[in-house]
């Protein structure tokens, strides 16, 4: 690209051949500079936006992840959960609103069906979706335009824009809407493409959704849609806790249910032998899983792309492990174990993870589905799923500054950004302390002392065991030297 | 980058050397300037399936988006390496419905012995360029398969004839080339 100087000097000399004199020339050969100039930024920058690594706008980058045929993560929205006794028949499907407020609505995560049962302690946990937002809801025909996939739009055809991960389909068989039957839906272009329809099985293939820029969704369904039939979507907007005041969970009416606190006494899992009190409040929730972030995008989205959305090898277990739980799953790892080694009967693999934060941990129902549905994918069907461990370690720090300022946020930010919560990094301490002595205001560091309760050798480049990560909480001391 | 104006302005001496300034950069070169066609041209290495794809549809007068090309594209690759890729090609060039409501019919049989393909048969195909359809079929497949040979078999072959129509008057008539499709095997 040329610079401004070029391009007006360029310019001069035109308008010299042309004989171009006077004032209004040379404010012409100005304003035609700046234009020319202009549009050579603005063309440069979207040719930047046109490349998945560089592009700096969140739509761009899903925009490239589309054309790999990886469905950005759209995120979950809050979960609340209700302690419901039954004073009447109820009876709810999926999505359906179950409570309405004045800033946010309730929607049952699952289909409910319940009646009294003539006690009046019995209770049970039903789950629901929180949104501040209407279920988008659209029924349509399927056109020539859509037979191969299908957009989500509003009744004046603009895409809807912001659906979370929660999203239902429906499609007739025929050219009615009688005969709509639901489709199962997945995000991971493998999982669609592996399936198949089969009635004798009760199986149907899994439907596609695509998230395009602006968090829509486009639909694809194997073999495409069949002209003339229906379709119906019903999605969650994706909506955050942010603004929603949580007291106001006590005051949360529903009719034909009475939200209780129960007590049960069970045994102990630890000891059989003792009983433990289990308390259930009436509400609790948890937060939303946020969308994917910016940062990651770019990683995730090559390497969909690079499997071809086959797993093909050992490796890729990480790729669709991080895929299938992204909203549990912070990063993972894997280790092969060969026979023997480590006490596995078998060769195995083992993934270690680290969970997201304020979300639900992996549990056994998952670790069963993924090994049932994913296991016969890899050579070896042995494996084990584990919640990585934290290697804890005291950072003791006496800073010397310029400034009676605090440097906290800024050391926590190194630490997150390079060595808190990452799984299989090789961790440096005189790294650490050089990047915390380039800090602003910060002159020298007087006392450095890292410790841990674990048996972790700290000196050198210490390279992290496959299942670990660190977790360094600093303490600092400031010494203020003007 | 475009200036439009109303031809009478352009005899005002200001807006005409404007114009002048502008045609020149562009066009003397000089400045090697960009225009917004050039982010055309920016689009991935060489991709025979798409080619093929952007061929077929073309082919069959049938408009679709570029994100549905694409989802056949990654169909197709998330398949490679097995004759599951056949599958997917009629599961996806033959939109549902056939015919009758608007779809196209697109049928295509296999024989593997590898490492030769021995028969690929279409049962149905309507081309309007033999030649370029078969030879993007297989630099299609070539991409998407191991193969050493390769046969065509077509049972039923509709060649459809396009062109522009034009009217021209004539002192003499001339007599058109009559084309009799036949069966190619």
């Amino acid at each position: 690209m040329h610079s401004k100087e070029e391009i007006r000097q360029g310019l001069l000399d035109i308008a010299d051949n042309y004989k171009m004199r006077g004032e209004a020339v040379e404010m012409l050969v100005e304003l035609v500079t700046y234009a020319l100039f202009h549009e050579q930024v603005t063309i440069a920058n979207t040719a930047k936006e046109m490349s998945l690594t560089d592009a700096a706008l969140m739509s761009s980058k899903i925009a490239q992840c589309a054309n790999v045929m990886y469905s950005v993560y759209r995120g979950k929205n809050p979960r609340v959960y209700l302690n419901v006794h039954f004073d009447a028949a109820v009876n709810k499907n999926k999505f359906d609103l179950i409570y309405e407020g004045n800033t946010f609505n309730l929607y049952m995560a699952e289909p409910v069906s319940g009646t009294p049962d003539g006690t009046e302690d019995s209770a049970r946990v039903i789950e629901t979706i929180l949104s501040r937002y209407d279920v988008a809801d659209k029924t349509d025909q399927i056109d020539a335009a859509s037979r191969y996939g299908y957009e989500l739009t509003d009744s004046e055809g603009n895409a809807v824009d912001d659906i979370s991960d929660d999203i239902q389909v429906f499609v007739s068989k025929s050219n009615s809407t009688d005969d709509m039957v639901e489709y199962p839906v997945t995000r991971i272009f493998s999982d669609h493409a592996k399936s198949y329809d089969d009635e004798s099985k009760g199986l149907r293939s899994k439907i596609f959704a695509l998230t395009i820029p602006g968090y829509g969704v486009r639909l694809f369904k194997k073999g495409g849609f069949q002209i003339g039939s229906y379709i119906r979507v019903k999605g969650i907007v994706y909506s955050t806790m942010s603004g929603v005041n949580t007291s106001l969970f006590s005051r949360i009416t529903i009719p034909g249910i009475t939200l209780k606190r129960t007590v049960v006494e069970m045994p102990d899992p630890d000891n059989p032998l003792e009983t433990i009190t289990q308390t259930t409040e009436p509400v609790t929730y948890d937060p939303e899983v946020a969308r994917q972030g910016i940062d990651t995008i770019p990683y995730e989205a090559n390497l969909a792309g690079r499997v071809s959305h086959e797993i093909q090898s050992n490796s890729d277990v990480n790729y669709l492990f991080s895929e299938v739980f992204i909203h549990k799953v912070q990063s993972s790892t894997f280790e092969f174990l060969r026979k023997g080694t480590d006490g596995v009967a078998e060769d195995t693999i083992r993934i270690y993870y680290i969970g997201k934060q304020n979300t639900k941990p992996i549990n056994n129902a998952d670790k069963e589905m993924f090994v049932s549905e994913y296991g016969p994918y890899f050579l070896n069907t042995s494996i084990q799923i584990e919640a990585a461990k934290a290697v804890d370690v005291s950072m003791e720090l006496d800073v010397v500054v310029d400034k009676s300022e605090t440097i906290i946020d800024d050391v926590e930010g190194i630490l997150e950004d390079n060595f808190n919560r990452r799984l299989g990094i090789t961790f440096n301490k005189d790294l650490l302390r050089a990047m915390i002595n380039k800090l602003e205001h910060v002159r020298y560091i007087k006392k450095f002392n890292l410790s841990t309760m674990s048996d972790f050798d700290l000196g050198g480049d210490c390279i992290l065991g496959a299942g670990q990560y660190l977790d360094i909480e600093p303490e600092i001391n400031y010494i203020v030297e003007t | 980058m475009r200036l439009f104006f109303y031809n009478k302005v352009d005899d005002i001496t200001i807006f005409h050397n404007a114009r002048l300034l502008m045609e020149s950069a562009y066009k003397s070169g000089r400045l090697d300037l960009k225009t917004a066609d050039f982010l055309n041209s920016v689009k991935a290495l060489e991709d025979p399936v798409r080619d093929f794809i952007d061929l077929y549809f073309k082919d069959q007068g049938v408009s679709i988006s570029d994100m549905d090309k694409r989802y056949i594209i990654n169909r197709l690759y998330a398949a490679k390496g097995g004759v599951e890729i056949f599958n997917v090609m009629e599961d996806t060039f033959g939109a549902p419905g056939g015919d009758a409501s608007g779809g196209i019919e697109f049928k295509v049989g296999y024989k593997y012995e590898f490492p030769d393909l021995t028969e690929v048969c279409f049962n149905e195909l309507k081309v309007s360029d033999l030649e370029m359809f078969l030879s993007s079929f297989e630099r299609m497949v070539y991409v998407l398969l191991f193969y050493d040979k390769i046969k065509f078999l077509i049972e039923h072959l509709t060649l459809r004839l396009t062109g522009t129509l034009k009217q021209y008057i004539l002192v003499s008539a001339t007599p058109y080339t009559i084309i009799n499709t036949q069966e190619v095997e």
